[in-house]
């Protein structure tokens, strides 16, 4: 049985989240199992920076703590800037549609407060990671990423890392699980040897 | 300083008499070399315990990594007193390239410690079994010469621009693959997978992956955005190549630690810390060449 959400233009997207919010309670309450399709230009304005969108996805993502199975967020094609399509991808833990392989890291949720990180973080998508940890930081001051399914970390995506966690006062942020490569490259880039807090172990 | 010796005893003899001379002088004596030196050299000292001794087993396998460690060791014992290094390479059973890169390595520390005041380094080289031009064009990487007691000129050291050997044509099969921005993660898993065909192993493919990601992305920045990829096996290494417009004005580009505060500048530093070989030529008139070889194990 599909549901409609009123998303009639001047509610606002809080307005909009809390009313999904309210649906999924309700749903979850009468023993129902929600999955929820979030048409993203609803909720965001296509001209937003990459960081408010991210945000507001991974405010969608939290509905599955309110009892939705699984929450797809679509994006019409023809609305949306590429680069912001290929950043806001990193989020999901899975993506379908033409930016589907422009994707080399996704953050997803890993557990009830947990987070993975898998993929490879390289030059192309440094700042769509560096965006994604702000967003992250923003929510959550000191989380940890499980780096079972990383592969690697350049020197640009770890110079992003550092400036995201430097960006949030008494932030930190802590890799665990990481493979010998990004442990070595952590090791080679000194950053550890600095005063921001971020901790990679294996 | 170079020492040109001739077998074992040669070898001792102006060895100890450089230790001496350290001694002499005030210095600390820090040797760098494979672990069996130190059972040759330990016994005709008269005081061991005051040599430090480095095992350079595994560090001498990449020849960009020696300076990187010399500056860390000069900055741990030369605190208090002047730096006398002995830097012994293993010559024997290396490939052509790796000759070539050792000899220009030894030439770059003269210019990568100018600055360091208190500060001698000597570097014994066995001439046994060597050609004479190979040993003239050791000899002329360094401005001085140890003759077994005493330091002397060298003649022909080479002033100005290093003399770069030409980098051997590639060998066997040759993949080729232009890249931009958009090809950085197909050019990643394409080098990858054909690494790992040829017989590296999956950690080392993930290495080598990293390098790619690297060099490639310096390319994007620096080399007109786009460039150009090689790669081929020599059957005992998987040897990648990258080629743009960009041009590396300074040689000590990615020698050098950079400090934890600085926000950028480790893309070479990663490459050059974990091939087994990497070789650059770049100039005005060609473009960037970085060639890096990664070592495939015996199976």
């Amino acid at each position: 049985m599909a549901t409609d959400v009123d998303m009639r233009v001047g509610r606002g997207a809080s307005a909009v989240l809390e009313v999904m919010r309210e649906q999924t309670r309700s749903a979850d309450r009468s023993g129902r199992r929600l999955r929820i399709l979030a048409q993203m230009e609803h909720l965001t304005a296509p001209d937003a920076r990459l960081e408010d969108l991210i945000a507001r996805e991974l405010d969608v993502s939290k509905l599955v703590d309110y009892g939705a199975t699984s929450v797809v967020c679509a994006y019409r094609d023809s609305a949306w800037k590429p680069e912001l399509l290929g950043g806001v991808a990193a989020v999901h833990s899975r993506v379908v549609g033409p930016v589907a392989e422009a994707v080399e890291f996704r953050v997803a949720r890993s557990g009830i407060e947990g987070w993975a990180l898998v993929g490879a973080v390289g030059y192309e998508s440094a700042a769509s990671f560096g965006a994604m940890l702000r967003v992250l930081l923003g929510l959550h001051a000191h989380p940890q990423l499980d780096c079972t399914g990383l592969e690697l970390v350049d020197a640009a995506g770890w110079r992003a890392l550092i400036t995201a966690v430097a960006a949030v006062p008494g932030a930190s942020l802590a890799l665990e699980h990481v493979n010998d490569t990004v442990a070595t490259t952590w090791r080679l880039s000194g950053y550890a040897e600095s005063s921001i807090p971020v901790q990679v172990r294996k | 300083m170079l020492y040109p010796y001739s077998g074992r005893e040669q070898y001792l003899s102006g060895t100890l008499a450089y230790i001496e001379h350290a001694r002499d002088s005030g210095g600390a004596v820090v040797i760098a070399a494979e672990a069996a030196r130190r059972e040759q050299l330990a016994p005709h000292l008269s005081d061991p315990g005051s040599v430090v001794f480095i095992d350079t087993g595994a560090l001498s396998r990449s020849p960009r990594r020696l300076i990187p460690a010399w500056r860390e060791w000069m900055a741990q014992f030369a605190q208090k007193q002047p730096v006398y290094g002995i830097n012994e390479l293993v010559w024997s059973g290396r490939t052509t390239a790796h000759i070539g890169e050792l000899r220009y390595q030894e030439w770059l520390f003269n210019r990568a410690f100018a600055d360091a005041a208190s500060w001698s380094l000597m570097c014994p080289f066995d001439t046994a079994g060597q050609q004479a031009p190979e040993v003239a064009a050791v000899s002329r990487c360094h401005p001085l010469l140890w003759d077994g007691a005493k330091t002397v000129a060298s003649a022909g050291y080479i002033v100005g621009d290093y003399p770069f050997d030409v980098l051997a044509e590639p060998t066997g099969e040759v993949r080729r693959v232009v890249y931009d921005l958009a090809a950085l993660p197909s050019l990643r898993d394409g080098v990858g997978r054909f690494a790992a065909a040829c017989g590296l192993p999956a950690g080392r493919v993930r290495d080598l992956k990293l390098v790619v990601a690297e060099l490639a992305a310096n390319s994007i920045r620096h080399g007109g955005g786009h460039g150009v990829a090689l790669m081929w096996s020599t059957g005992d290494s998987v040897v990648c190549e990258f080629t743009d417009k960009g041009v590396i004005t300074e040689p000590l580009v990615g020698l050098i630690r950079p400090a934890p505060t600085q926000p950028g500048g480790r893309g070479l530093w990663f490459v050059n810390n974990i091939c087994d070989l990497v070789e650059i030529r770049s100039s005005h008139d060609m473009g960037t060449r970085v060639r890096v070889s990664m070592d495939v194990p015996n199976p």
